[in-house]
């Protein structure tokens, strides 16, 4: 159960923002530059905020200055807006890179490659790879890793409308099968996450308080 | 038809360099006697200052290494007040003139806390492991340089993707930064071993001119050609060319293969 009360500060821009109590998925709305992957930094902890907490699971992430886990200690996988894939490393390697078991390969890996239609990409490096299909790879490397918060900051850029279908369902089956609560950043396809509208409480970085 | 006159000067220009560095080094061979060059690079005199700088620059190129990564990724990672003087300082070595780096590490060593060190054992003046010392301390800039800049290409956001993926700082170094800057860490460090193979400014004046015991091959030269032993000099100077040549041409082709 993700809870949090920010302020964070940069020249010209100031985010205020504020959750009492997250549902299972949130739908993280608001206009371009008002903070959504701002507070989704935040929450991964690449930022540290000015002022506030930010708590999960009965444990805080951070608090008033004092506290602050790092990124890695969180289990918060954030999946950015930029081509993050590393590099030297191919998509098979890529998607199964936080898994701990180098031996065995996990059933999900199997599911998202069907879903997100890597089969045929599975040994390519990603400097071969178009836009949509980084953004694909991403996203199955962020499902593999099994985070406790997943945080997606517009993951259905570059993606057709079917595939953006297809995204919204394996996120809908993903948060049935694990213990995970989604938080996704997005200005497009609203439409197709109709399954978060039931379930979470809609914020936007403006609104002082929601939840 | 109209002349591209900027790229036909440039290629003059190209050219004209070339060929002053081509033929100042191929004037040595010109000296070589065939009759005694067998004879000059299997004498002792030959081949113990070979592999003492061989060891020396390897060493210095270990300790560049072990010194310069973690410089160079604070120096790329870290901002902090200072870090434009701190990274200056670090560069002197490359600005002054290498008698004068060589002048104050004996200076340092002669003072009352070098005085101490040798009273433990640890001698640096007149000594092999000055000559390693004189050959790190000259190289490590060249090291620092190009291997900063290849943590500077290293995307941060990559970076963070992988911390956000649960490894700690030290599994983001080791799995991602490293193998990304693997490159450019190769080839300062490549830089660095050249620079202290040839290194005879700061070694001269530290490690001074004691054959068979801290005379590295660059010192030996100097020695033979200020002794009138021009023959020997210049059979040195081809050999230490060409072994530094087919090391840079084979790390090199490992470096582009990879």
């Amino acid at each position: 159960m993700l809870s949090f009360t920010i302020t964070k500060t940069y020249p010209g821009f100031t985010l205020t923002t504020g959750l009492k109590k997250s549902q299972k998925a949130i739908l993280l709305c608001g206009r371009s530059g008002s903070g959504k992957t701002t507070l989704l930094r935040c929450i991964a902890g690449l930022e540290k905020p000015d002022y506030g907490y930010i708590r999960f699971n009965d444990r805080y992430f951070y608090r008033e200055g004092k506290l602050n886990i790092p990124p890695a200690r969180r289990r918060a996988t954030l999946m950015s807006q930029e081509n993050s894939l590393f590099p030297h490393l191919t998509v098979r390697q890529n998607i199964l890179y936080s898994t701990k078991s180098k031996n065995q390969t996990p059933d999900l890996y199997y599911t998202v490659l069907k879903e997100l239609e890597l089969c045929s990409l599975t040994t390519k490096f990603p400097a071969s790879l178009s836009g949509g299909e980084v953004r694909r790879v991403m996203l199955a490397r962020s499902l593999l890793s099994k985070p406790a918060l997943l945080l997606l900051d517009e993951p259905f850029t570059g993606l057709d409308l079917d595939l953006c279908r297809r995204v919204s369902s394996l996120l809908d089956d993903y948060l049935q099968r694990y213990h995970t609560e989604i938080i996704i950043a997005t200005h497009i396809r609203q439409d197709l996450l109709s399954w978060v509208d039931n379930k979470l409480c809609l914020i936007t970085p403006e609104t002082a308080l929601a939840g | 038809m109209s002349v591209n006159w900027l790229k036909a000067t440039f290629i003059f220009l190209f050219a004209l360099f070339l060929i002053l560095v081509l033929s100042a080094y191929l004037s040595l061979f010109g000296l070589i006697q065939k009759s005694s060059f067998i004879s000059i690079i299997l004498s002792a005199e030959f081949l113990r200052p070979l592999l003492f700088s061989l060891f020396s620059s390897t060493t210095a190129t270990l300790l560049a290494g072990l010194f310069a990564i973690p410089s160079a990724y604070i120096l790329s990672r870290y901002p902090f007040p200072g870090r434009e003087l701190a990274e200056g300082i670090l560069y002197l070595p490359v600005l002054v003139p290498p008698l004068v780096s060589g002048l104050a590490l004996m200076v340092l060593f002669s003072s009352p806390a070098g005085n101490w060190l040798a009273a433990q054992g640890i001698r640096f003046i007149f000594t092999p492991a000055g000559a390693v010392l004189a050959q790190f301390f000259i190289a490590t800039p060249y090291a620092l340089r190009t291997i900063k800049v290849s943590f500077n290409k290293v995307d941060q956001n990559i970076e963070e993707a992988a911390a956000t993926l649960g490894d700690s700082p030290v599994r983001v170094f080791t799995r991602v930064t490293l193998p990304l800057a693997r490159k450019g860490v190769l080839s300062g460090l490549l830089l660095a071993w050249a620079r202290a193979l040839g290194e005879f400014g700061a070694t001269i004046m530290l490690a001074g001119t004691l054959a068979r015991y801290s005379e590295t091959l660059p010192v030996a030269i100097y020695l033979r050609f200020s002794t009138g032993e021009l023959e020997t000099a210049v059979t040195m100077a081809v050999m230490m060319m060409l072994a530094a040549l087919v090391i840079l041409i084979a790390t090199r082709r490992f470096l582009t293969t990879d």
